[in-house]
């Protein structure tokens, strides 16, 4: 026997976000079938850094993985937060290139 | 019993069992050891936080050696799966590396299996003796609320991602308003891990032994997202892309801050009524701040009798009695994990409700729950 709580979690899809984000990376990346995105999510405890963040990686065969940090839950994650990333991993690449 | 490798040559196969919070792992694994799998089994049970209750809550008989850590295998911070299965052989005696025939460890409810994965995927090449291999991820989802976490945390989506066995577990509690949802879990599931043999705890020909059985464990069968987060968690081991950051520190924990246990312990017997009233009290307000609760009690009018008891976030399970305490520690004693919850209020609950005699509960309460509560036993 099981009892319901009318205060069950409140969903924060997850699954959805997650699928969300690696077809805006790749968009936005102008990324090639080559390479796979992943994304993940993990908490830091340095001071200054939030309590929870998402990281993307980006791997290709042969070639250093590329990770990218957004300093919030990957629930919070927008389509402009990985536009701004893309931007910056643009001009880095601009101003180094063989990075 | 599975057929397994005899041959002291061959690493010592190790089944990984996962599952988010509440799923039933620790059932399960009690279930197989109990039925099909040997004395020659070594367990590895790791929980969360830092005081461990499910060493008395897995029945286990014939003399398999079971170890238990605490601190999540996952964090950076936390137990070293190799020096726990090390241990299980240390205690197996001085035959015991030859006699082990499968080790099984459990991981938290909470845990990331990418690292734990990583970790076991790197076993080096023993120096001496047989070493350990991943022989598979067997991973338990609750039919009733994994919907429910898989929206909610991420890590329980990776869980089912790793598996090569996944086992529904609480079917029998579904009913037919409850279809779609399900349909739907098994929908994600299979967007998860198209290639994941799916086993129905409840069904008539559900295969234990197949599940617990050793097998070659194959990434690269588990898809993309599990290749990629493999390769994540080897990128961000060293991160040298940070000047002054090079590695992002995750303490005690890789989990949201937020998530944190603790314990609620009382010499004494509690009164039935007091602590059904905090039970209640307890499901109403802590909402889905409270994610897990488990633990064994005992009450005043039968205080030879223990019970466990079982929350899964809104989903309260009814005590259940056990035959016999499992160990010489007769305190009742709840273990919670929650997120975001203060454990001053609710410790201070507890204190104040668990020893009333007052008819509080049965003064509030509908009808068939006060007779569940007051049968508790009777109806397990």
């Amino acid at each position: 026997m099981t009892f319901n709580n009318p205060l069950a979690p409140k969903a924060r899809a997850i699954p959805q976000k997650l699928r969300e984000i690696k077809a805006w990376v790749r968009d936005l990346f102008e990324l090639d079938d080559d390479t796979a995105v992943t994304v993940s999510e993990l908490a830091c405890r340095d001071e200054g850094c939030p309590d929870i963040e998402t990281v993307i990686g980006l791997l290709t065969a042969g070639h250093p993985s590329e990770v990218h940090r957004l300093h919030k839950p990957l629930a919070d994650v927008e389509r402009d937060d990985v536009a701004a990333l893309a931007m910056v991993s643009r001009l880095a690449k601009a101003a180094d290139p063989h990075d | 019993m599975p057929s397994l490798p005899t041959d002291p040559l061959e690493p010592i196969p190790v089944l990984l069992l996962t599952g988010f919070l509440g799923s039933g792992k620790t059932t399960l694994l009690s279930d197989a050891l109990r039925s099909v799998l040997g004395p020659d089994t070594g367990v590895v049970i790791n929980e969360f936080g830092t005081v461990a209750v499910d060493h008395d809550l897995v029945q286990v008989g014939r003399g398999e050696v079971m170890q238990t850590t605490t601190g999540c295998l996952c964090c950076h911070a936390g137990s070293d799966v190799e020096e726990s299965l090390t241990k299980i052989v240390e205690a197996m005696g001085p035959d015991g590396e030859r006699r082990l025939k499968l080790m099984v460890v459990e991981t938290t409810g909470l845990a990331d299996p990418a690292p734990v994965v990583n970790q076991m995927r790197a076993f080096p090449p023993p120096a001496e003796g047989r070493g350990f291999q991943l022989a598979g991820v067997i991973t338990t989802v609750d039919a009733v609320t994994a919907l429910a976490s898989l929206d909610g945390y991420l890590e329980a989506s990776k869980q089912i991602a790793f598996a090569d066995a996944v086992v529904l577990t609480k079917t029998d509690l579904l009913s037919e308003a409850d279809r779609e949802s399900f349909d739907a879990l098994i929908d994600e599931i299979r967007a998860l891990n198209p290639t994941v043999a799916v086993h129905d705890r409840h069904a008539d020909d559900f295969d234990l032994h197949g599940v617990f059985s050793p097998r070659g464990y194959d990434v690269a069968a588990r898809g993309q997202d599990v290749l990629g987060w493999l390769a994540l968690e080897d990128a961000l081991a060293p991160d040298k892309s940070k000047p002054g950051h090079a590695a992002h520190n995750t303490g005690d924990s890789r989990h949201a801050n937020g998530v944190q246990s603790f314990v609620l312990t009382s010499d004494t017997p509690l009164t039935r009524d007091g602590f059904y009233r905090f039970l209640r009290t307890l499901q109403l307000s802590a909402g889905p701040k409270l994610l897990r609760m488990k633990g064994l009690v005992s009450f005043t009018e039968e205080p030879g009798q223990p019970y466990s008891v079982h929350q899964v976030q809104h989903l309260l399970s009814m005590p259940k009695a056990l035959g016999e305490w499992p160990s010489t520690d007769r305190r009742s004693r709840l273990v919670f994990i929650v997120e975001g919850l203060d454990p001053k209020p609710l410790r201070e609950l507890f204190e104040a409700t668990v020893h009333d005699t007052g008819s509080f509960f049965d003064s509030i309460m509908p009808e068939r729950f006060g007779k569940w509560l007051k049968s508790g036993k009777d109806r397990t």
